[in-house]
């Protein structure tokens, strides 16, 4: 057992509190309270003055999944636009993964998503970023539906006169994907078996969302319309037009995960609108901050630095806390195991010696994954 | 006239002022001292707020490159060596980018061609604001632009051509510089015979110029392609600056040895990968400093928003840079390596007045955020204060 003395903790739900002793027991959180009295035989952390977040979880990325090439991915299944029977867990490898040491930043799990440049690009999965073996590190496989409208879609195929080669024909690919799935019932002997609409059934039945990737706000109030007679979950992804008007989203309580600001001067990360971002929260619509651009990865520092870009445009420090842990956990359906100092979630815990989002002067003097400290754990010298 | 009362002034000139007043004429820093007389001088009160030099980014795209390359006039990808084309004749005045540089408090940037070609052209600095190339250029040539590893491998080894190696990188500059210091003897030798002046060469003119050391070699080098141009620039006596340099933390005492103009480091914030993106080490900029050599950080813009040119300046406070010298970084540093700091890069008597006014300490603060930007004197960025 590990006892954390005396920490601030934040606990990724927006409280602060001080002189907090954390229980980790195993893989898991035990105790979170005031002075926790323990005779056992127990290693004490102390954590004075010290503040303590839950381990930081970036939404959608492509760790572990590109290289060893910069052209290398195991991701893009281009040889059709729609592929939702694509999943992600064949193409993760733990130690393309554990190369980055994204924990070095407080980043302990990640969405990892396949293609964002097909309409329909496959299951998504969630993954610790520490690990030896990827099913052990995999907290959900098919946690999400990843989908595109954008411009990433008709680069690739329209290229090769293939639709789409506009918006509009993303757009007919994806109302049919979704109308041929519905009306398929495998129950019935005389139909076929069709991999895309039983991936798609999921969707359609509300098991897993549909994570959409869109722009700008004309991008999302289309998949609206487009939209609007189906009863599935959609979060949009990339959402750098988002407002308070945009897709009608504070009725449907729609999910957002916000896309990278660091990278790239684009007209898409300069339309953030960070007042009705904040507006948005208070009236309860989870927004999410990630470092995901259309399969451009980034580096350990990328979601901290996203995270940064926020508080300075003016959301509170908190609720940024909140965007990088406890939301992204409800985005991706993993909220039971992580996103939050809580009794019963997993041991991801990551010790700063300051709050990182106020501060530069702030380093990760251990960071807890699954109850273990990898902070100085062994470097990966394989080839990776 | 333009006085900015009662500000904290990081001056990048070895003096920090805690409460000082900044007076500006006919663009340029006419007095600095404390309480100045200013009378008829518009007032900028910065009671509580933070003044810079004008950030110089010394390594950047911007204008030349659209973000997502669909349009780009910064590499003349015709042939692996091309000294003879100038970035400047690719700056886009008008582009956008400059708007947001000069949000960022970004007031000078160091335009290069891209990394396609080995020899790439040559290197202007502009600043942010102005009506025309010839308004905003304040110095060019500034370098001649070369890369060494996978970007030139990228584009000639797909067409069968050289370089298709390292080995064939290392070749085509050292034939370059051949060539160039073949041609300076040539036209030496003429004295007042002009029949035996060589054909004129526009590239070879420009190698000379670095052989003259009139203007250094600026680099893109990752990882131990470091030490290629480290030899390289000793075996024909040139100036250089290491530039991108991740890596470097595995060759402190060749770089400190080399004598190099600069190390000009960034951007970071990209997935690991075996080679090239093996290791990104900004830690390193601290050791460096410490050691003697110029330091700088860039954005590599479009590459990075120009946002995270200060971020990356926080990444070194994090791993122990002192601020003042994380400050240098910015400033005076890469207008040193880019040879403009006789009118940019620190707040002094007679320099250029490139001033920012943050609120909050930049690079410590993750909030710190620019509320003027002033160029020439002239104010070209205000904080809107419903932001």
């Amino acid at each position: 057992m590990i006892l954390i003395k005396n920490g601030t903790v934040h606990d990724g739900k927006g409280q602060v509190s001080q002189n907090i002793d954390i229980l980790i027991e195993g893989t898991k959180i035990k105790a979170v309270d005031y002075s926790i009295e323990i005779s056992d035989d127990v290693e004490i952390v102390d954590a004075k003055n010290k503040e303590i977040f839950p381990g930081f979880i970036e939404s959608l990325n492509v760790w572990g999944c590109m290289g060893p090439g910069w052209e290398d991915n195991d991701l893009n299944e281009h040889s059709d636009p729609i592929t939702p029977e694509m999943n992600v867990l064949y193409a993760f490898d733990q130690d393309g993964m554990a190369f980055q040491r994204v924990f070095e930043y407080g980043v302990t799990c990640a969405g990892i998503t396949p293609t964002t440049s097909n309409v329909i690009g496959g299951h998504a999965a969630v993954f610790k970023t520490y690990g030896k073996h990827p099913y052990e590190m995999l907290v959900k496989e098919k946690a999400a539906m990843v989908a595109s409208i954008t411009d990433a879609t008709k680069k690739v195929y329209g290229k090769r006169n293939v639709s789409p080669m506009t918006k509009m024909g993303a757009f007919a690919l994806l109302k049919e994907a979704l109308i041929k799935a519905y009306n398929y019932d495998s129950s019935k002997e005389e139909v076929d078996y069709d991999a895309k609409c039983e991936a798609l059934r999921k969707v359609l039945n509300k098991e897993i969302p549909l994570f959409i990737n869109c722009n700008t706000k004309s991008e999302m109030d289309a998949v609206e319309l487009a939209l609007r007679d189906f009863s599935i979950d959609i979060v949009f992804t990339g959402a750098f037009g988002i407002d308070e008007s945009t897709a009608k989203i504070t009725e449907k309580k729609t999910g957002v995960i916000l896309g990278d600001l660091t990278n790239a001067m684009s007209y898409k990360n300069r339309q953030v609108d960070f007042e009705s971002i904040s507006n948005l929260m208070k009236k309860g619509i989870d927004i999410a901050i990630s470092s995901c651009g259309d399969l451009v990865s980034s580096g350990k520092e990328s979601l901290l630095w996203n995270a940064i870009l926020c508080y300075k445009y003016g959301l509170k420090s908190e609720d940024v806390v909140r965007m990088i842990t406890s939301i992204p956990a409800k985005l991706l359906g993993v909220d039971d195991k992580v996103g939050s100092i809580e009794a019963g979630k997993d041991a991801d815990i990551v010790i700063w010696t300051g709050n990182p989002i106020e501060t530069y002067n702030a380093v990760v003097q251990g960071a807890y994954i699954n109850g273990e400290n990898v902070l100085n754990s062994r470097r990966n010298l394989s080839c990776w | 006239m333009l006085v900015i009362k009662s500000a904290k002034i990081y001056t990048s000139a070895d003096r920090v002022i805690e409460k000082g007043d900044i007076l500006i004429e006919d663009g340029k820093i006419k007095d600095i001292g404390t309480s100045l007389n200013a009378k008829g001088a518009a007032t900028i009160d910065a009671d509580g707020l933070i003044v810079t030099p004008g950030l110089i980014d010394a390594h950047s795209h911007i204008s030349g490159f659209e973000t997502d390359m669909s349009d780009q006039d910064l590499n003349e990808m015709t042939n692996n060596a091309t000294p003879q084309v100038e970035a400047i004749y690719s700056v886009d005045t008008a582009s956008k980018m400059f708007e947001r540089v000069i949000q960022s408090g970004i007031t000078t940037s160091a335009i290069a061609p891209g990394s396609g070609n080995v020899v790439g052209g040559l290197v202007c600095a502009v600043k942010s604001y102005g009506h025309s190339i010839e308004d905003m250029c304040i110095k060019n040539p500034v370098a001649l632009k070369m890369a060494l590893g996978g970007n030139p491998k990228g584009v000639y080894g797909k067409r069968n051509q050289m370089p298709m190696t390292r080995m064939g990188i290392a070749h085509v500059i050292r034939e370059t510089l051949i060539k160039g210091r073949e041609y300076l003897r040539k036209k030496e030798a003429v004295k007042d015979d002009e029949s035996k002046m060589p054909p004129f060469d526009l590239g070879l003119e420009n190698v000379c110029r670095v052989l003259k050391k009139e203007i250094p070699l600026k680099v893109h080098c990752e990882q131990f392609d470091m030490l290629t141009i480290i030899s390289i620039a000793k075996e024909f006596d040139v100036e250089f600056t290491l530039d991108h340099a991740w890596g470097a933390s595995d060759f402190y005492d060749d770089i400190v040895e080399s004598g190099c103009k600069g190390v000009i480091y960034g951007p970071i914030g990209v997935p690991l990968l075996p080679g090239e993106c093996g290791k990104i080490d900004i830690y390193s900029l601290v050791e460096l400093d410490r050691r003697g050599v110029t330091c700088a950080i860039m954005t590599d813009g479009p590459i990075l928003n120009p946002d995270v040119l200060i971020v990356q300046a926080g990444e070194v406070i994090r791993f122990g840079g002192n601020i003042e010298r994380v400050l240098n970084m910015l400033t005076i540093n890469p207008a040193k390596i880019i040879g403009v700091d006789d009118r940019v890069g620190s707040i002094e008597k007679g320099k250029d007045a490139d001033i920012v006014i943050f609120k909050g300490m930049p690079a410590v603060d993750t909030n710190a955020t620019v509320e003027y930007t002033i160029i020439n004197g002239e104010v070209v960025y205000r904080r809107n204060n419903n932001n």
